[in-house]
């Protein structure tokens, strides 16, 4: 998708003679910063996050029309009283799945209740929950789908302190992941494109490192290192996480392989409140924000081997947790930023950046 | 079987409560529980306990009998925690009544969804010393598409039958000896399966009628004559009696929800008082044998069945009217004026020898009744208690009736 020198003079050049991107503001309501946008993968869809900052998290989806942003809804899971009225009141963590069909699965709790796993079809309005009481108890959080909608991991806390849970859909058995019942928490799984093989963050020695784990009963180390290994995603074979290995505070994006080698191709990145790192559609590179208060107006777009950056300004302030899609013919880009210095509330913002990357 | 009767007690006490709105009025301590129970199902819903949703629902629809209104969110709730023990036929009932309170998008996004991902099925296996099964080819995501299917497997494998809502899928059902496939598509046609050998099938598999079978009216009638309307007619004053009506015919379901009836029967009118007991205008005793035929439209909503129709009946009366016959129309005192005036057919005088008139009575009119299955009857027949009325209109009166019976007909669509 980037191209190289040429490619970054030219994307340069448009830049300084467009100025900032011009953005389009997603309706939400005062009293809360909007947060972690994720787009559907078909890009008609963007769900993202309102948090009051106190006690509750909402969830809402707009449909786009184009690269317009139609008028949000809220997903209220069943029980859910009215907006911010219930404190404690919890629905986060959008991921999506397309097979049976296109739905979008969600962490929903409600005051006083256990965290447990929602989906809904995107229009329907109708949360329901995913994995019933019947099956297993507890609390449970962070979905994922393999591409082909077979396997469905999440983590619960019904053993140890944090486990892997793999649903495989086609056989209807749900279990522990082999190896993954220990004492200490994982989080954050990530399935490859064939969906045979997980990598997620265990804890381990009071840092996080990454492990994987495929139809076998280990889960190998795959990162290790000083801080934090987290939030790890595949792309192609390779795996792109957050680092915190320079120290607390400062925030990499690191990119890997099987065998173990690393590559560092962003430095001091915004952390997003709770998503992995936002990847190119075409998985060719990895967009994000800074956390350097000089480069906070823009995101940036930085190829997975690291040859080549491209900055998107936005004419906002504080800009983060970047989200990407192509829809349409038109690439898409939404993010939250801060109207202007000093104002209360996070927005969220959908440029489109068709022909700038 | 439990979920079934749930709905017909949901129904019921709607009904009732319909019925009744004009007269009860919920009382403080109706109000209280309804409160009670109200915030009792949030809290529920609020953990997932779907179990306990439905208990306190049900004692919600329990207080409609005192003239409680459910709510916007009563039913909401319902629909929820129906979708949530995997009865999407009472989650579907309930959405509908949900969106009869209040107009919610997202609540008709919803109902629209379950509309275009189930299809009613009915499934039944007579062999009694085989266990039925039921696969679904693939994976279910959806969990509610999940618990309807479970749901239909257990009450296969525990009754040989199922009547509900089943998810768009390609499904297998076997006895271990009998196997039929069917696929259940989105927007389909209900499907009516029964496990028998070849060429021994009744039902459908989509596009058939969804149900058939005799329907039996039987009930007590009260019927009035009015004053006669016809200008000059030869008829005695407004007349009433009780008596009975019954017929028997065929029903034939076209489509889920519609179908359609003909009947033939016999109505009678008997009233043995004295001309000074009678109910009005000097006419004495009745006696009326008529024979009707009926063709009438059938709309099912669950367990509530709605018949309306047109109606052609004829046969003979005979009024006691000593003091009040009205002069007969000159042009039907001959022969040649009746042949000539062929509205004088419709009541013919043939005596009046001491005020006592008997003739032919022949009118058409229309008929509505409203019914409410209760029971099963054998092998796919219903009963259901039915209240209605009609009206016969001869050239002379208007003749208005109203009725209280049984309904029998074939087992409509509902979920076990």
């Amino acid at each position: 998708m980037l191209g190289r020198t040429p490619a970054r003079l030219l994307a340069a050049i448009a830049l300084l003679l467009t100025g900032p991107a011009l953005g389009v503001e997603v309706s939400s309501k005062d009293g809360g910063h909007v947060q972690n946008p994720v787009w559907s993968p078909d890009g008609q869809w963007l769900s993202f996050e309102v948090n009051n900052m106190s006690n509750v998290v909402e969830l809402w989806l707009t449909k786009m029309n184009g690269s317009a942003p139609g008028t949000p809804t809220q997903l209220r899971i069943p029980g859910a009283s009215t907006s911010f009225g219930a404190g404690g009141y919890f629905a986060a963590s959008p991921v999506w799945a397309t097979t049976p069909a296109l739905m979008i699965v969600f962490e929903g709790s409600n005051p006083g209740g256990k965290r447990r796993l929602y989906y809904a079809n995107p229009g329907s309005g109708a949360p329901n929950e995913l994995i019933t009481n019947t099956q297993i108890q507890g609390n449970i959080s962070s979905a994922a789908i393999s591409k082909s909608g077979k396997r469905f991991a999440f983590i619960s806390d019904v053993t140890g302190s944090g486990d892997v849970y793999v649903w495989n859909l086609e056989k209807g058995d749900l279990g522990v992941m082999g190896g993954a019942a220990t004492e200490s928490s994982e989080n954050f799984p990530s399935f490859n494109d064939a969906g045979d093989t997980i990598v997620f963050s265990r804890k381990n020695d009071g840092n996080q490192d990454l492990f994987t784990w495929s139809s076998g009963a280990t889960t190998p180390p795959l990162k290790g290192g000083n801080g934090d290994q987290t939030r790890p995603r595949w792309v192609g074979d390779k795996v792109v996480y957050f680092t915190s290995e320079r120290g607390e505070g400062h925030w990499d994006i690191a990119v890997t392989g099987k065998s173990g080698e690393r590559l560092i191709v962003a430095q001091d990145v915004r952390l997003p409140s709770r998503s992995a790192p936002a990847i190119t559609p075409d998985g060719s590179a990895v967009v994000y924000a800074s956390s350097v208060p000089e480069k906070a107006d823009r995101l940036l777009v930085t190829r997975l081997d690291g040859s080549s950056t491209v900055e998107i300004p936005t004419g906002l302030v504080a800009c983060g947790e970047p989200a990407l899609t192509v829809a349409g013919g038109r690439t898409l880009l939404a993010f939250t930023a801060l109207p202007s210095e000093g104002a209360d509330w996070r927005r969220l913002h959908v440029i489109d950046i068709t022909g700038k990357l | 079987m439990t979920a079934r009767l749930l709905g017909r007690a949901a129904l019921l006490t709607a009904a009732m409560s319909f019925a009744s709105s004009g007269l009860a009025t919920a009382g403080e301590v109706e109000k209280a529980e309804h409160r009670r129970l109200s915030e009792d199902m949030e809290k529920k819903a609020q953990k997932n306990i779907w179990a306990g949703v439905e208990r306190s629902f049900q004692e919600l629809l329990a207080l409609q009998k005192s003239g409680e209104v459910l709510t916007y969110d009563d039913w909401l709730l319902g629909a929820q925690a129906a979708r949530g023990l995997g009865d999407m036929a009472a989650c579907k009932d309930r959405l509908t009544q949900a969106l009869t309170v209040e107009a919610n998008a997202e609540s008709q996004a919803w109902l629209d969804e379950i509309n275009a991902s189930y299809v009613p099925v009915t499934l039944k296996s007579p062999n009694k010393d085989a266990t039925a099964t039921l696969t679904i080819e693939g994976m279910l995501f959806a969990t509610d598409q999940r618990l309807a299917v479970e749901v239909a497997q257990k009450t296969l494998a525990e009754t040989r039958e199922f009547s509900g809502l089943l998810p768009v899928g390609n499904y297998t059902f076997t006895d271990g000896t009998l196997t039929k496939t069917f696929v259940v598509a989105s927007g389909g046609a209900p499907i009516n399966l029964k496990l028998v050998p070849e060429g021994g099938e009744k039902g459908s598999g989509g596009g058939g009628l969804t149900w058939a079978g005799p329907r039996v009216d039987v009930g007590g009638a009260y019927t009035l004559g009015l004053s006669p309307s016809a200008e000059g007619a030869t008829a005695p004053g407004a007349f009433s009696a009780v008596g009975a009506r019954a017929g028997v015919g065929v029903e034939l379901g076209l489509s889920q929800n519609f179908g359609v009836a003909l009947t033939v029967g016999y109505h009678n009118l008997i009233n043995p008082l004295g001309e000074d007991e009678v109910v009005t205008d000097k006419a004495g005793g009745v006696s009326a044998h008529l024979g009707y035929g009926q063709l009438s439209a059938v709309l099912r909503m669950s367990d509530l069945w709605i018949t309306a129709g047109g109606v052609f009946a004829t046969g003979v009366a005979t009024v006691k009217s000593p003091t009040d016959v009205v002069i007969q129309p000159e042009e039907c005192q001959s022969a040649d004026g009746i042949e000539a005036n062929p509205w004088c057919v419709y009541f013919m005088e043939s005596t009046s020898t001491g005020g006592t008139m008997s003739g032919r009575l022949t009118a058409p009119g229309a008929t509505l009744s409203v019914g409410y299955a209760l029971f099963d009857l054998g092998d796919g027949l219903q009963g259901a208690v039915s209240v209605g009325g009609g009206a016969l209109a001869s050239g002379v009166r208007l003749y208005p009736w109203g009725q209280v019976g049984l309904t029998i007909a074939p087992a409509p669509k509902r979920n076990k």
